[in-house]
């Protein structure tokens, strides 16, 4: 059973190349963790009509932490909650 | 240890004849603003409790580590007495309630020189935010480049994660991005949910895989592709 809760973001450009196959590799070793993955940038315009929306930042607040992948600016919005909005 | 909130990232700027009205003095540049001619400014705050808490976090730090036990603060105190000078005289006020650890401070410029020419003589270091942003990046290249370098960012209840470096778009698709700042700033976040010990199977199975210079990533001199480091990760990491 889970005690944790990470939300991942997997960044732009090179960045998924790494986050998809370390969080793939935290999988493998069976932590006791769930990985949840909110939308935001041009993704989340498009299919919520918001770059960064409430369910997004739902997921961040019930996280006990946050995974980012780093961004050339589509996951900006996030960063700048984890940074200052929480 | 960086401040990550606040000094000259509060995003507060604008133009110089904005601040005509205040009638500010320099007695740098024995001018008065509004006779300095066309140009930008930028606010730097310190502030009392955004200094003491990444101050203290430094200490707490210090505490936990096993080895030199010292906390090095660093910024401009001598041209901002006031700002930088804040941050150092809290770092002397927070000392007190650590009189384990060591403490010591230098101006910047000194501090990174000592950085470069004698890294070993250091152990935690904390400053202000902008220099902070500028030497993580100085002591991941000390270390081997970004590459390498894990970041975490710390509030009062939570924490986020990620690699100090960025987006690398020159590389994409070509499976040769060095996942070991990612690693590694999943070993913190794994530290941080107070799982430890399957931090440490990752962290070890990283050096193990160095020390065997089988599988040693492009931008640290080898010819080893994303995957194949993920794969011989995986195997060490599994079989022990």
């Amino acid at each position: 059973m889970s005690q944790f809760n990470v939300a991942v973001f997997l960044g732009d450009d090179a960045s998924p190349e790494v986050m998809k196959p370390t969080v793939a590799l935290l999988e493998r070793m069976q932590l006791p963790i769930d990985f949840v993955y909110p939308t935001v940038g041009s993704v989340a315009l498009e299919s919520e009509g918001s770059r960064f929306p409430e369910a997004s930042k739902n997921q961040v607040d019930r996280a006990d932490a946050t995974f980012f992948g780093s961004t050339s600016g589509d996951s900006t919005e996030a960063l700048f909650y984890l940074r200052w909005g929480k | 240890m960086r401040e990550n909130l606040e000094d000259l990232y509060l995003g507060l700027e604008g133009d110089l004849e904005d601040l005509s009205a205040l009638n500010l003095y320099s007695r740098h540049a024995r001018a008065n603003v509004k006779d300095l001619g066309p140009g930008r400014y930028a606010i730097k705050a310190i502030t009392e409790a955004g200094s003491e808490r990444v101050i203290r976090f430094a200490f707490e730090l210090a505490r936990k580590r096993e080895k030199q036990r010292k906390v090095t603060l660093t910024s401009k105190y001598n041209m901002l007495a006031k700002a930088d000078g804040y941050f150092r005289d809290i770092g002397f006020e927070v000392a007190k309630d650590y009189p384990d650890i060591a403490f010591e401070t230098f101006i910047v410029d000194d501090f990174l020189c000592r950085m470069i020419s004698r890294p070993e003589a250091l152990d935690v270091v904390v400053m202000p935010n902008l220099y902070g942003d500028i030497m993580s990046d100085g002591a991941a290249g000390l270390i081997g480049g970004l590459g390498l370098a894990p970041s975490g960012c710390y509030g009062d209840a939570y924490a986020y994660f990620e690699s100090a470096h960025g987006t690398a778009p020159d590389i994409q698709g070509q499976n040769i991005i060095n996942p070991t700042a990612t690693l590694l700033s999943a070993c913190m976040m794994l530290d941080y949910l107070g799982l430890g010990d399957q931090a440490k199977r990752i962290d070890q199975g990283i050096s193990q895989l160095y020390a065997a210079l089988q599988w040693i990533p492009k931008d640290q001199g080898g010819t080893a592709s994303t995957e194949q480091i993920f794969k011989a990760l995986e195997d060490i990491i599994m079989t022990h």
